[in-house]
């Protein structure tokens, strides 16, 4: 021991940098030593990792020692006797002035020599201006040769012919087009893309949809959970050769270990979902639209990462070929999908209208030069909503819709513009049209994993390699206990693939009911000091974050300035806050210094408030004495050309939270328990699947259905919905609900009343035809209310037996009694009273049911002639097989719009139609037997009245409105209420039974709880200070307050308080306090703080 | 590690700070760099972000290193509907220059009708700030989504531009005096 630290005390010097004693150990460079103290001294040679060069002089510094003062390189002067460092001395200055106008004069258009010259002052060299871009400062060089062991490039010629190149001007062999040099280069004189070119294979960002190279150590996306940086074995070179390991040398927390290996881990569980998703069709398939020839011919997700704000353009609106602002934009739908050739795919990919259409609007919203035309086959947006944002796409944005297919795409080589040859539908004329940028809606296929998982886990696929089946009626696998969903069955929107997920997961909650909880484990906290009665003391710990903060930041002036901050008892900085040494030190210090509040100033709350606040936790006090300030996402990062007004930013920060801080009070959430029965109003097929999953998955459940008899619109199915239901579906559905002892069924009822909050909800249930009413408790509800066939007096319908609905049709092709006997034409219309004002919605199933019961008829009887006049066939995902079946079949299919409605005329010997067809651009006229309506799905005319009862909104259309469209299609906005089936929207059979097992999944989550917490930032009230004006009441989105009948006073439902603080802000008494931000604590972080603060001081005192 | 001496606290009731010498000296340093520099007006400017979208793109702005001055400081709330008028005229009456509110985009609100109640709320505002005769222009509101974080530093920039224009405000002007 004691000669370690003899040793030890031997090697230290003390040197003085810039007047402040530092001590350092012996051979520390001065460059090394002054960023310790916080020092920044330019540097372009230098480079952590490597050795020093002393190239570029631009960090030379003045050494004074007993043998009196010279310049020396920072980087390259090892401290080996004490001396006087100056770094910025005027003749330090000086010299670097002069480096930097030479520099300048060689290298005029360098970014990095512009900064340089801009913080020194150097105007325009004096000497005549070079155009070079290499500084010859040799970083490439060494960097090859020190890192990779190789010499791949290197200094040549002597004096002014001095140069960095490759032995003999060529690409070098050995050399492995890592890229370091490039990353390394101070001036950017070696281009990535330089050394990529020569790769068989380019390192692409895959999240980037390969836009951008990459490095070899990366977040594969910037959402990455957790957010750890791998590093790609494939390309790095240390794994390659075992050369390089920079990184391992440059962390400053050792957190690079090439020792980790892949470890394989047995699990033992009892249900397994697989959703690997999907894939995207590669277009280089279709060569004639010249994807990965033409460079400005990009994917639909290509394009989607050119939009967003986070990807290679910023969200600016560029082409690839020379990034300029395309202004003629041209979408392809169906690439791949729809598509009978070799190299295509049968089946409708569903999504890709829709995403073209947002992504034109996107598009024009970004920049509104931009002019896009969408060319397409059928527009398929049969999802909710849907039909209105193609509408306005068209009308308000300004969006072409050309109903053509794209033949062939050529480019000009000049421009790089592209000429796409396609077939006017006006003129029917070929026609040629030039645009700046084509978007490729390529399509959907199997994810390729899937092959691999249908070998282990026994999967079915379908003859398009998706995986088959979703619900747990429909086994998705040989084995039990295997759900998947999504993606991997079938290309869905995004809405379908949550709920097919939900609906995987009450698929394994059913299976695991039993179990439930059983494995879980709950994590132990000390007992909770009070010390609400103490006088604040706050702990602040400032976080160096790396040189995330501590680069732009001065956090040792930060923690000084903390420390003088009224209350705060302590104060420190730690290199990264996060480590878990670090953690334990906040903890001891809590200890140490009896601190009862802590503030952290580091990074985001989102990334680690979480993580603090529960360190305090562990440490004995509650979790909300814990504030956050943000001095690298809303400081260090956005500020750091100015290190001056960052430092003292961030100082502000903190002494505004520490002001904030000092008037946290402790919040001890709510609890309510919770009761294990749900509700669910509405008895279909979507009601009667979810009480049954309910009660599959263990809780009792209340079934309401407003007629004599279970079964709803399903009961007018004649014919099989599709293959996946048998004849005696519903029959079997009804008596495994009959026969479950945990679901009570309530027939000819509705329920009149339902209030509570989630977990305990409290609701009436009357009977028609009695009267009576039944009181009913549930912890959340599952609205399956369905939705009716829409009533219509188009086309003469009601004055004629011959014309009737679809279901009609069905009922009659079912029945058997020869009622379709002698009829030789039928003529269908699609979209009767859809897809216009006042129902400007799609249907979704009308396409689909018309087709299949054409095809009914037509096995029925192959002559009789079948007509369907549509405005587009929406037969989305595999049901485009239907589509083509009825084609083949010899259905004749007659295009009209909306502005030239078919007219239809009963006569004696048929109904007369006249249509004026767009596809062959004349008027067609039929006489025929039949005419079927499409007539659509109406919303339940009673929604208005439950919507009221349950307070959740409904959409203009008239269906219930989820809370969010995309992530959650079958949860209300109000926790605990949730919806499936037509009650959502119009659907097919097997869309409503996934949506109603998953909504029974989410009230699962519900139903599976003890208790439920309440938020902690929930408003309380001052009762001393309410006048009872019930502003609060009007202002609460949630119901969550309301006056006491008796005392007058308002009060807060603390299990429905969202916390958003909206009464907290209205209530003109401040009588409403919202925890965690009480108006006292915004107050005083308003008080002036820094430099306003001594202002007002000096106008207070003097 | 800089610990100070653990003093026993009793800065009376209610009063908010004790002004400590610390915070003059830095003030005064950072009086001299700014008039060191161009000597020009910098604003400052303080704003009210919801915690669901304009906080966030300001996070986003940092974690893009998008750069923008460093006047504004942000004051996180749950929601754009739970500012009170009060705290902008606080803001206004302690020495900022302008105040930012930043709220989700109309029908984006975290709480289905937040930011209709801060429209409302700041309209009224800036009408009874023209009215007393200040500048209603120093009052932004704004409405920034998560994924808008070039937007978020456009803004701030654009008001410290602005501002810096203006001039400081009517109620700090005297104060250097």
């Amino acid at each position: 021991m004691e000669p370690t630290e003899t040793t030890n005390e031997e090697m230290k010097i003390r040197i003085k940098l810039d007047g402040v004693p530092v001590e350092v150990e012996t051979g520390t460079t001065i460059l090394t030593a002054a960023s310790t103290a916080g020092i920044t001294i330019p540097t372009l040679c230098y480079y952590r990792g490597l050795g020093s060069a002393g190239a570029c002089r631009l960090c030379v510094v003045e050494l004074k020692t007993d043998r009196g003062s010279r310049l020396v390189p920072a980087c390259h002067h090892a401290i080996d006797e004490p001396a006087e460092v100056l770094t910025h001395s005027p003749r330090v200055v000086a010299s670097r002035r002069m480096t930097i106008e030479l520099l300048l004069a060689r290298c005029p258009d360098v970014p990095a020599l512009k900064d340089l010259a801009e913080e020194y002052g150097v105007a325009t060299p004096r000497f005549a201006p070079d155009d070079d871009d290499c500084i010859l400062c040799g970083l490439c060089v060494r960097t090859c040769r020190e890192l990779m062991e190789i010499d791949a490039l290197s200094m040549v010629g002597r004096g002014w012919n001095r140069r960095v190149a490759p032995p003999y001007d060529r690409k070098s062999l050995v050399c492995m087009s890592c890229g370091a040099c490039a990353f390394v280069c101070p001036t950017g004189r070696i281009k990535i893309s330089d050394i990529y070119s020569g790769l068989a294979e380019e390192n692409l960002s895959t999240y980037d949809e390969r836009l951008v190279p990459v490095g070899n150590i990366r977040l594969s996306y910037p959402q990455q959970i957790p957010k750890v940086p791998v590093i790609d074995r494939d390309n790095c070179v240390h794994f390659k050769t075992g050369a390089c390991g920079a990184c391992e040398r440059v962390c400053t927390v050792g957190a690079i270990d090439y020792e980790q290996e892949d470890r394989e881990e047995e699990l033992n569980v009892g249900a397994v979902i697989v959703t690997p998703g999907f894939a995207h069709y590669d277009a280089k398939q279709k060569g004639a639209l010249g994807f990965g020839r033409y460079a400005n011919v990009m994917t639909n997700l290509q394009f989607e990462r050119v939009l967003s704000a986070s990807g290679p353009c910023g969200g600016e609106v560029r082409r690839p070929s020379d990034g300029s602002h395309p202004r003629k934009i041209a979408f392809l739908q169906c690439v791949g999908s729809r598509d009978t050739n070799e190299e295509g795919k049968p089946y409708c990919s569903s999504i890709c209208c829709m995403a073209s259409i947002k992504e034109a609007v996107i598009a024009r919203e970004h920049d509104s030069n931009v002019e896009p035309t969408i060319f397409y086959i059928d527009i398929r947006t049969q999802g909710k909503e849907f039909e209105r944002y193609f509408e306005d796409a068209r009308d308000k944005h300004g969006i072409t819709f050309r109903r053509s297919n794209v033949a062939k795409i050529y480019e000009r080589p000049d421009t790089k513009n592209l000429v796409l040859k396609y077939v006017d539908e006006e003129t029917e004329e070929i026609t040629e049209e030039e645009f700046d940028l084509v978007v490729l809606a390529a399509g959907l296929v199997p994810h390729p994993s899937n092959e691999a998982l249908s070998a282990s886990l026994d999967l079915r696929l379908n003859e398009h390699g998706f995986c088959e089946g979703h619900t747990h009626q429909v086994p998705t696998s040989g084995a039990a206990g295997i759900f998947t969903g999504g993606g991997t069955t079938e290309p869905h929107d995004i809405p379908e693939t949550v709920v097919e997920g939900s609906c995987a997961a009450a698929g394994a909650a059913r299976l695991l009911a039993d179990v439930r909880g059983t494995m879980s484990r709950k994590k132990k906290y000390p007992r909770q000091i009070d010390v609400a009665k103490q006088l604040p003391r706050i702990g602040a710990f400032i976080c160096r974050c790396g040189i995330n903060i501590a680069g732009t930041v001065n956090v040792p002036e930060v923690v000084a300035h903390a420390a003088t901050l009224p209350g705060v008892i302590h104060s420190a900085e730690f290199v990264y806050s996060c480590s878990q040494d670090s953690l334990e030190i906040m903890k001891e210090k809590i200890k140490e210094h009896d601190l009862n509040r802590v503030i952290v100033a580091s990074c985001t709350p989102r990334t680690h408030e979480y993580l603090f606040a529960d360190t305090i936790r562990e440490a004995g006090l509650n979790r909300y004495y814990f504030e956050l300030a943000s001095i690298r996402e809303h400081c260090s990062w956005v500020h750091m050309q100015q290190p001056e007004q960052a430092t003292l930013k961030a100082k502000e920060l903190v002494e505004m939270m520490v002001n904030k801080i000092r008037g946290a009070r402790p919040v001890s959430l709510e609890y309510s328990p919770v009761v294990h029965r749900g509700l669910v109003i509405g008895g279909g097929v979507s009601g009667m699947n979810a009480a049954l999953s309910l009660a599959e998955q263990g809780f009792e459940c209340d079934l309401v259905e407003k007629d004599m008899q279970l079964g709803g619109n399903y009961r007018r199915h004649w014919l099989p919905v599709s293959e996946l239901y048998s004849d005696s579906y519903l029959d079997e559905l009804e008596a495994a609900v009959r026969g479950n002892p945990k679901i009570s069924v309530h027939l000819d009822s509705k329920v009149t009343f339902f209030s509570g909050v989630v977990g305990n909800f409290h609701a009436k249930i009357k009977c028609n035809a009695t009267g009576e009413e039944e009181e009913v408790n549930c912890g959340s509800a599952v609205v399956a209310t369905g939705g009716v066939e829409r009533e219509t007096t188009e086309y003469g319908y009601g004055t004629d037996e011959r014309i009737l609905t679809q279901l009609e049709l069905e009922k009659r092709l079912a029945d058997g009694t020869g009622s379709l006997e002698g009829v030789r034409n039928v003529v269908m219309i699609q979209c009767v009273g859809s897809r216009e004002e006042p129902n400007l919605y799609c249907s979704r199933v009308c396409c689909t049911e018309a087709i299949r019961n054409a095809l009914e008829l037509k096995r029925a009887d192959p002559d009789v002639n079948v007509y369907i006049i549509y405005r587009d066939i929406r037969t989305s995902g595999f049901r485009e097989e239907l589509y083509r079946e009825a084609r083949d079949s010899g259905v004749v299919f007659l295009r009209y719009t909306v502005e030239q409605k078919p007219v239809v005329e009963a006569g004696p010997d048929g109904v007369g139609i006249a249509v004026f067809d767009r596809i062959s651009r004349r008027e067609v006229r039929l006489t025929s037997d039949l005419i079927v309506l499409s007539v659509g799905i109406a919303p339940r005319p009673g929604n208005e009245e439950l919507s009221r009862v349950l307070r959740v909104p409904v959409t203009r259309d008239g269906f219930f409105m989820e809370a969010h469209a995309k992530i959650r299609p079958v949860d209300f906005t109000s926790e605990g209420l949730h919806l499936a089936g037509l009650a959502h929207s119009p659907r097919f059979t097997s869309e409503c039974v996934t949506q109603s097992l998953g909504a029974s999944a989410r009230a699962a989550t519900v139903l599976s709880r003890d208790k439920i917490e309440s938020k902690a930032e929930i408003v309380e009230v001052n009762l001393a200070r309410c006048s009872g004006c019930a502003l609060c009441v009007s202002s609460c989105p949630y119901e969550a307050r309301r006056i006491d009948e008796e005392t007058g006073k308002a009060l807060v439902e603390d299990i429905l308080c969202q916390g958003c603080g909206a009464c907290a802000g209205i209530c003109p008494n401040k009588a409403t306090v919202q925890h965690l931000y009480r108006q006292t604590q915004i107050m005083h972080m308003l008080e002036p703080v820094g430099e306003a603060a001594a202002v007002v001081e000096e106008k207070t005192t003097s | 590690m800089i610990e100070p001496s653990p003093t026993p606290l009793a800065w009376p009731k209610g009063s908010a700070r004790r002004k400590g010498d610390a915070v003059k000296a830095t003030s005064e340093a950072v009086e001299t760099t700014r008039n060191e520099g161009t000597g020009e007006f910098e604003p400052r400017v303080l704003a009210f972000v919801c915690n669901w979208c304009t906080y966030a793109a300001a996070d986003l702005a940092g974690t893009s290193r998008i750069q923008y001055p460093p006047n504004i400081k942000l004051v996180r709330l749950m929601c754009s509907g739970a500012v009170d008028p009060v705290y902008v005229l606080r803001a206004l009456a302690g020495g900022f220059d302008g105040v930012l509110i930043g709220g989700c985009r109309p029908g984006d609100c975290h709480y289905q009708s937040g930011n209709y109640k801060a429209r409302r709320r700041i309209t009224v505002l800036r009408e009874i700030l023209r009215n007393i005769g200040l500048d209603e222009d120093r009052v932004w509101l704004r409405w920034i989504s998560a994924s808008e974080g070039s937007q978020f530093a456009a803004t701030v920039s654009e008001m410290v531009e602005q501002l810096r224009g203006k001039g400081p405000s009517v109620l700090t002007r005297n104060w250097n005096k």
